[in-house]
């Protein structure tokens, strides 16, 4: 068997885990231990709260939410959310021409320089549902037509590749941090194409739920029943439907 | 990824504008206890991995309203219907 190196992001449905350890001996903290056995009464891998299972998969890792089997949903939990495709590109390597990252929201294209010399860029969502880690032509013409708008001086560079991520887009275009109707089930989902920069502050968010069962002041507003309450939030006011957003 | 437009035949994917899901039903009643039935027909989703079925204008072509079975996982298109009874004249 030969073992194959996987960039970040190039493989989906890996679970990466590790360890809570003391930062000045790194001995392994029993953190995940102390809790379940907090909620259980005796020292256990794992707790059964309702259809979900808090796990304590690996030893002393942090605790693990899982469905108790393979369900097709979740107790006819549905949510605001559509699964999206978003393309990225990336051009051939060429001297620092941008040392930031530069968004052109008129437009909708955004741009950066890898290490390597390569421009990274992209820009709207596709606008179908869809789970394939692909787009189609229409939207990387209209990417590159931002990006010529944007600086033309990229005009002559080459493409080399390009590729297409998940997104889970809600219906008003930012997330859900929020208890669900299910017991023990945590909700932290539909970050749409953005987030990544924000997840310090929606993991302290999040963890603030978790342990009060009350949402964070900071993401008070970011509730699952918002929708119903008519109290989306509305960035751009531009309706109902991931692909407007 | 092309849409055979039946009025039309095979085109291009930028002649069309996507609606989304069609397999949500819109309620009749304005009643305000149908309350729920207008989330669900407004933000609620399956979010299906394989088949589904979703709204498609025609709208650089015929104008007419799709009905398109595709597959989510591999854009493969299974069929296309006029969503309308009354455009398939």
């Amino acid at each position: 068997m030969t073992r194959e190196r996987i960039g970040l992001f190039a493989a989906y449905g890996l679970e990466v885990e590790y360890m809570l350890v003391d930062g000045d001996s790194l001995d392994v903290a029993p953190a995940a231990d102390a809790l379940l056995e907090s909620v259980a009464g005796e020292l256990t891998d794992e707790w059964q709260n309702g259809p979900v299972a808090w796990n304590n998969e690996l030893a002393l890792h942090v605790i693990e939410l899982k469905c108790n089997g393979p369900r097709a949903s979740l107790a006819g939990l549905r949510l605001p959310i559509e699964s999206h495709s978003v393309q990225a590109f990336v051009t051939e390597g060429v001297k620092p021409v941008i040392d930031v990252v530069m968004t052109f929201g008129a437009g909708h294209f955004y741009v950066s320089q890898s290490d390597k010399g390569g421009l990274v860029f992209g820009g709207d969502i596709e606008g179908y549902n869809s789970y394939a880690q692909r787009g189609n032509l229409p939207v990387i013409e209209d990417v590159c037509e931002g990006g010529m708008a944007l600086m033309p001086v990229i005009g002559r560079l080459r493409i080399l590749r390009s590729w297409g991520g998940l997104l889970d887009m809600t219906m008003d275009g930012s997330p859900i941090i929020d208890l669900t109707p299910i017991q023990g089930l945590y909700l932290n989902a539909g970050w749409c194409y953005g987030g990544f920069k924000a997840t310090p502050a929606s993991g302290f968010c999040f963890a603030h739920l978790i342990a009060k069962d009350e949402p964070h002041k900071l993401a008070a507003a970011y509730r699952l029943d918002r929708f119903a309450r008519g109290a989306v939030i509305d960035e751009k006011g531009m309706g109902a439907q991931p692909n407007l957003h | 990824m092309r849409i055979k437009c039946p009025y039309c035949g095979e085109r291009a994917l930028e002649e069309f504008t996507y609606r989304g899901d069609a397999t949500v039903t819109r309620p009749k009643s304005l009643d305000p206890a149908a309350a729920d039935a207008w989330v669900d027909y407004v933000y609620l989703r399956d979010n299906p991995s394989g088949l589904h079925k979703e709204y498609w204008h025609h709208s650089a072509g015929c104008h007419s309203w799709l009905v398109v079975t595709r597959n989510m996982s591999t854009h493969e298109i299974v069929s296309v219907e006029f969503a309308g009874k009354g455009d398939s004249q």
